[in-house]
């Protein structure tokens, strides 16, 4: 375990020695859960995530070190560039399902990993192209509520995975990347749907 | 002049002295916290708003504020207001977003930066500008300080881009400001409101002003604030509604706005202005146009500047869809910024929100309040337990990759300060070198986005197409500015990024802009010799008070009166602007308390050789007994 930098003291894993208070740098351990003192797992509420969010930005914020030594301002800079971090990749779901399957070394995302599934490549095509093709606002709307109840279903079967088990990884890992389609798709949507307002 | 701190402490330091200003479009303010609270500083004739007014004078000499806009008319195109709108904009930006326009660009500039034509030869900058107005409230901050300023915290539109902050911090730089912190308005105007009503909820913070629009949602929750997300329009205020009417009297005398020339576009402009704030109160107002007169009804008024203020709709409809609520549901929503006394603004926000505005704080004043309490917590009396703000990334920032596409890397409504690293890959077998291109907007092609800076990563060593990898950081800093690093990672070489910004100044431009300020820069002079004599003046003042209540009994018959006409002629001079009036007046007044602060140092000396304790003591005085400095 490392030392408090300023006093020497064992400082534990917290982000303020427990001797001498002193601000502290994260371990590069740290993970976005612990950085928010958050449980690691996929159901957590918006709210709770914003709350948790806050009170870390409370202690670790470099406002309040502006009058403090170099090498403080310098930690509570890394530190609330940490806390930004986990809030902004933890307080979305799709996010926080990539995280934690990162965690089991799975990487979403990356050109490797992409799906070769023709059918469901096929799929999310033909929806774009939906998309382009519709022109009335109850059409658009429907397809937005489409992709929603569908975002809705990959949340709950990556919920059932990460935290309790159930089913399969590879799975979980299409899940996710569903979930990008889909936000894509809503995104598209909802610029239409801002033209025709 | 340390002779008469015999027995005055100089005043207790607490932090350092600061200010926070909003530097407006069409008005700046300064504030500082005395006593725990907020307030607005005024001019001498006690008006608290400044005009963001410049007027170069033939000869070098600046005028700004009032003053400026009262010699508008005098020589076209000297006098620069607005210039707000131009800061860290190009000049082929500027010419083609203004039909109607009294200023003039000077020719040939098609840099990355706009040039004012403002006398034959001289031609000057947006942020220089910018710098003359915060020079101006610089020294009023000073005053009221009592000293040189150690810091300011400089509002800028939550919707500015980088390009835009950074000219800010370039403008300040030019007034020799040190920034402590740029400091969107929304969230200042939040700061300050919340902290007067005390209460916790989801926010609208609606800031119209002169030439900006900004939209914010905030939630408060004991003491935090945290933008949740941000929007507006960096180009629409009240100065377009000012131009919707001036263009519609002019095209009634068949004067088409592009070709309008500019002493013409600058009376009817400022006619038009008087008219819409008159409007504010009464229902129908006349204005002349080139000698026309005309009559002007708040509802003609109304229509006229309803399709400008229709562009509100859309970054209303997309902040509240960012927080999932409806206009209705937030708790309230605050006005901000002077456009915002229009009753056809109030009444189309109470509209698009489903309920009545709050303005209960002056929406001039409270930015530049907020900005006073942020400068506090940062550089004055320090951070509060109960008080901070969390601020977002207003536009996403990526960089440029194959086929012209955006590349996110910072995500908009992201809290800042942060940091966000992505990988690219060497395309071609081979490949030394790698060009960047940073740009910033929420638009999936870079043509759509803002470009920011471009730069080459060079000396990456040879290798197979996509076995080179390169790490490229974008860094968001508190004040919303961006910092861009790269390496190489595979083989760990570092190497070197140049970075050329695509709109502002270099730092180069900037520091001979500061020499050459010193060249005209006997205006700032006096009023800084003029701050510093106010300061000398008010510590004389106070130690001699002291002194003559604290050792009334070593007063001679008569010299209690002699010292208070003494007071009273320097009181008079120091509220007048010559400073070696005040200069005299203080060497009178230590004439006149010359004796009396013999007998109070001998006194003093007499304790001290008896063994008791010695008063404070600053400085030796007449006559052979040396006395030590504490």
């Amino acid at each position: 375990m490392a030392d408090c930098w300023s006093c020497g003291a064992e400082r534990g894993v917290d982000f303020f020695c427990p001797t001498c208070g002193k601000i502290q740098a994260a371990s590069p351990k740290t993970t976005l859960f612990e950085a928010l003192g958050l449980p690691a797992r996929m159901r957590l509420e918006r709210g709770d995530v914003d709350k948790a969010f806050r009170e870390a930005s409370r202690n670790v914020h470099p406002d309040r070190f502006a009058q403090a030594a170099p090498m403080e301002r310098k930690l509570a800079l890394q530190l609330t560039e940490l806390v930004n971090q986990a809030h902004q990749t933890l307080r979305d779901p799709r996010r926080r399902a990539e995280y934690l399957l990162k965690a089991e070394g799975v990487e979403v995302g990356h050109d490797q990993a992409r799906t070769r599934d023709r059918a469901f490549l096929m799929e999310m095509l033909e929806l774009q192209e939906r998309v382009d093709e519709t022109s009335e606002v109850a059409g658009l709307e429907q397809m937005l509520k489409d992709a929603k109840a569908r975002t809705k279903h990959l949340l709950a079967g990556l919920e059932a995975y990460l935290d309790d088990g159930v089913g399969e990884q590879a799975v979980a890992a299409r899940a996710v990347e569903e979930l990008r389609y889909m936000e894509r798709l809503a995104e598209r949507i909802d610029a239409k749907l801002e033209e025709m307002y | 002049m340390g002779l008469l701190q015999i027995g005055g402490a100089p005043a207790e330091k607490c932090g350092g002295r600061v200010a926070g200003i909003d530097l407006g479009t069409t008005y700046s303010l300064v504030g500082i916290v005395q006593d725990g609270s907020p307030k607005v500083l005024a001019d001498e004739a006690g008006r608290v708003t400044l005009p963001s007014v410049v007027w170069f004078g033939p000869g070098g000499e600046v005028e700004v504020g009032y003053e400026a806009r009262a010699r508008a008319a005098e020589r076209v195109g000297a006098t620069i207001a607005s210039a707000k709108r131009f800061m860290g904009r190009a000049q082929v930006e500027a010419q083609a977003a203004d039909e109607l326009t009294p200023f003039h660009f000077a020719a040939g500039a098609d840099g990355p930066v706009v040039y004012f034509q403002v006398s034959g030869e001289r031609r000057v900058t947006p942020m220089e500008v910018s710098a003359e107005v915060l020079k101006v409230l610089k020294a009023r901050a000073e005053v009221a300080l009592e000293g040189p300023l150690d810091g300011a915290v400089i509002t800028v539109p939550a919707y500015f881009d980088d390009a835009q902050r950074q000219a800010t911090k370039d403008a300040a730089r030019l007034a020799g400001l040190t920034v402590l912190r740029l400091l969107n308005e929304p969230t200042s105007a939040s700061l300050a409101y919340g902290l007067d009503k005390k209460r916790d909820g989801l926010f609208a913070v609606f800031d119209l002003g002169g030439g900006t629009f900004d939209i914010s949602i905030l939630k408060l929750d004991e003491g935090v604030f945290q933008v949740l997300t941000t929007g507006g329009d960096s180009r629409l205020g009240g100065d377009d509604f000012d131009r919707d009417v001036a263009q519609h009297f002019l095209r009634k005398q068949g004067v088409e706005p592009a070709t309008c020339p500019a002493d013409v576009a600058t009376r009817a402009l400022a006619e038009a202005r008087r008219a819409k704030e008159a409007l504010t109160d009464v229902d129908e107002t006349s204005l002349i146009i080139e000698g026309v007169q005309y009559t002007l009804t708040r509802a003609e008024f109304d229509a006229l500047i309803q399709p400008t203020l229709n562009r509100v709709r859309g970054p209303i409809r997309r902040v509240l869809k960012d927080v999932g609520v409806d206009g209705a549901e937030l708790d309230g929503v605050v006005l901000v910024g002077g456009s915002t006394r229009v009753p056809a603004v109030r009444s189309f926000v109470a509209e698009l929100f489903g309920q009545a505005p709050l303005a209960d704080l002056d929406p001039d004043q409270v930015v530049a309040l907020g900005a006073a309490v942020q400068a506090d917590l940062l550089g004055g009396s320090g951070a509060r337990d109960d008080v901070l703000l969390l601020d977002v990334l207003p536009l996403s920032l990526g960089v440029e990759t194959m086929g012209g596409v955006v590349e996110k890397i910072l995500h908009r409504n992201q809290t800042i300060p942060a940091t966000a690293r992505q990988e690219f890959t060497t395309y071609a077998d081979g490949q030394t070198g790698m060009d960047f291109h940073v740009v910033q907007g929420e638009r999936e092609m870079v043509a759509d986005c803002r470009s920011l800076a471009r730069f080459k990563l060079s000396g990456i060593p040879p290798m197979g197409a996509g076995m080179g990898r390169v790490e490229v950081t974008l860094s968001v800093d508190a004040d919303g500015i961006l910092e861009v690093s790269a390496k190489e990672t595979t083989t760990g070489v570092e190497a070197s990024v140049q970075v050329k910004p695509s709109y502002g100044l270099d730092d180069e431009t900037v520091e001979r802009m500061i020499l050459d300020s010193f060249a005209h820069a006997e205006d700032d002079v006096a009023s800084r010799v003029l701050a510093e004599a106010r300061v000398e003046a008010e510590r004389i003042l106070a130690a001699l008070r002291r002194a003559m209540i604290e050792d009334a009994a070593l007063l001679e018959p008569g010299e209690q009166e002699r010292l208070e006409a003494g007071i009273a002629a320097l009181e008079a001079a120091k509220s007048g602007t010559n400073h070696t009036r005040i200069n005299d007046a203080i060497q009178k007044l230590d004439e006149l308390s010359l004796e009396f602060a013999g007998r109070r140092m001998n006194r003093s000396i007499a304790a001290a050789l008896g063994g008791k304790s010695v008063d404070f003591v600053d400085a030796p005085t007449q006559g052979n007994t040396e006395v030590p400095r504490p």
